[in-house]
């Protein structure tokens, strides 16, 4: 039989009438508006069908699922204006982030010239607050700051969370920033501090800082520079240098991201619920320590999870409000 | 037409439903273990056989009988496991066709230097995979790309997709669905395999 395979219909084999079938189901499947229990009776009616609706079905559902990380794929580099040498793919989800971050930007609040102010974001929450003369603190997912911004001194208190610093430094009014005891004192810079109840963790990527922790004070200041990470409990501190490509990840949540690089998955579980509604528990101790990378949005716990089940060929359960994931 | 597939033949009714705990492990092996080797089969595949065209559909019926034989006993090396199958279904359908393909035969011999190079990465990285799904968007038609940007990028329904591009649900489902076949191609394959697209 000739076989031209440019002239259709009569040339679709067999396999490949199953797989474009197979590839509606798993469409279908994750179409959550419309998919039914009946719907679902009808899918497990095919695939015990055959095995060829088996192993179709389970090629292009992994496939279609995984996906689901091309929601991902935005670095926060990409977020910077429009380039028009990208497909015009790229310059769409551009504009579909830029979108997501101008909806988080209204609630930031401009504040008058003295008084202090507290501000605090919840779970899964992100906002910016400016300050009068253009610096800005972008606080993470549950953060409380509060802020003294008048003529004498510039100060901020970052009670719980996570926050961004971008300081237009001003010699005669530096900013500090204190924090679990520990005093930040900006020399115009752009840096990131955490609190997370036990330690306070200064990550400086651009300029620099005096860091001056409760354990030292008696010492003179440790300065910072780029890359510098300094890790503050009540009684130590110690500094390594990370490169500012890696810092630069740890930033993701300032466009909705969280960055993973080969994250050990119950740091990553660890990270990812401090986002979410819903929590992530590991079961098995050893899957903790696979590896996984990933830019997930800070939100999508769902996504996550089917990542790791797809990526790492970990067994997740989810059940309402936790996920749980084993071997 | 040659070698179209086991598919018609295929016994029905095998997984019945107490084998569904058993099916969601196998499902769960082949997904991991058999199908980020389709790169290195396909290629051993479109080397094998003369007609391009069916490399998708013989991929399919290996898949099938790999599916099927580890259904009683997971092999413990699944690389030898999947080219020894796939070598017996070559030389089946050698036999069924009644004629030898010459540059068949040589290539079967080359099946040990094909297990010898490194095989594709168990856990593919993240990089790797994005660049993948990458190379699959761009080999989509524009309105399939389109469709399917709508889909994973921002998450929207069939129906939104439909509103959003002018288009019927019917035609988001036909992009979709090509869309999904390009995808699979390309994240298992590491390329296209089937050349035939309507």
């Amino acid at each position: 039989m000739s076989h031209d395979f440019r002239s259709q219909l009569e040339s679709e084999t067999a396999g490949e009438r199953v797989r474009e079938r197979a590839a509606q189901w798993a469409i279908a499947r994750r179409e959550q508006e419309t998919w039914t229990e009946s719907n679902q009776v009808e899918l497990d009616d095919w695939l015990a069908q055959s095995p060829v609706h088996m192993v179709s079905y389970l090629r292009i559902q992994s496939a279609w699922d995984r996906a689901d990380r091309l929601a991902a794929m935005h670095t926060p580099s990409n977020r910077t204006g429009i380039d028009r040498a990208k497909p015009l793919i790229w310059r769409i989800s551009t504009m579909a982030i830029a979108l997501a971050i101008v909806g988080f930007v209204i609630t930031s609040v401009v504040l008058p010239k003295s008084g202090e102010k507290a501000f605090s974001t919840p779970v899964g929450g992100r906002a910016t607050v400016m300050l009068a003369d253009g610096s800005q603190i972008e606080l993470n997912t549950s953060t409380s700051i509060r802020v003294s911004d008048d003529a004498a001194d510039r100060a901020v208190w970052l009670d719980r969370g996570e926050a961004y610093f971008s300081v237009k430094h001003n010699p005669s009014r530096p900013l500090v920033v204190l924090v679990g005891g520990h005093r930040i004192v900006d020399v115009g810079t752009k840096f990131l501090v955490r609190e997370d109840g036990t330690q306070v963790r200064v990550s400086l990527i651009e300029g620099s800082v005096n860091f001056q922790s409760t354990s030292q004070r008696s010492k003179s200041d440790t300065p910072l520079k780029p890359g510098d990470v300094a890790v503050a409990t009540a009684s130590s501190l110690s500094v390594t240098r990370e490169p500012v490509a890696k810092l630069a990840d740890e930033l993701g949540w300032r466009t909705g991201l969280v960055i993973f690089k080969h994250a050990r998955l119950s740091d990553a579980v660890a990270d990812i619920n401090r986002y979410g509604q819903k929590r992530v528990i590991i079961a098995d101790p050893a899957v903790g320590d696979l590896k996984i990378s990933g830019a997930f949005p800070v939100r999508d716990t769902d996504l996550f999870a089917r990542v790791a089940r797809t990526a790492l060929g970990v067994r997740v359960e989810d059940r309402d409000d936790i996920i749980i994931i084993s071997r | 037409m040659v070698g179209t597939s086991d598919t018609d033949k295929e016994d029905p009714g095998t997984p019945g439903l107490g084998a569904a705990v058993d099916s969601a492990e196998l499902n769960d092996w082949f997904v991991r273990e058999v199908l980020p080797l389709e790169a290195v089969l396909a290629n051993f595949l479109r080397r094998s056989w003369r007609n391009q065209s069916e490399v998708a559909d013989l991929c399919q019926d290996v898949y099938v009988r790999v599916y099927e034989t580890a259904r009683s006993e997971r092999p413990k090396s699944v690389k030898p496991f999947v080219f020894s199958i796939a070598r017996n279904l070559i030389t089946d359908r050698i036999r069924r066709e009644q004629i030898v393909p010459i540059e068949t035969v040589a290539d079967l011999d080359l099946l040990s230097v094909e297990l010898d190079q490194p095989g594709p990465e168990r856990a593919v990285i993240a990089r790797e995979e994005l660049r993948n799904l990458q190379l699959a968007l761009d080999r989509m038609p524009q309105r399939c790309r389109e469709a399917v940007v709508l889909k994973k990028v921002d998450g929207l329904s069939m129906r939104e997709i439909a509103v959003r591009m002018g288009i019927a649900v019917k035609t988001v489902d036909r992009h979709l669905t090509d869309g999904a076949l390009i995808l699979a191609d390309f994240v298992h394959g590491k390329s296209e395999m089937s050349r035939k697209r309507s």
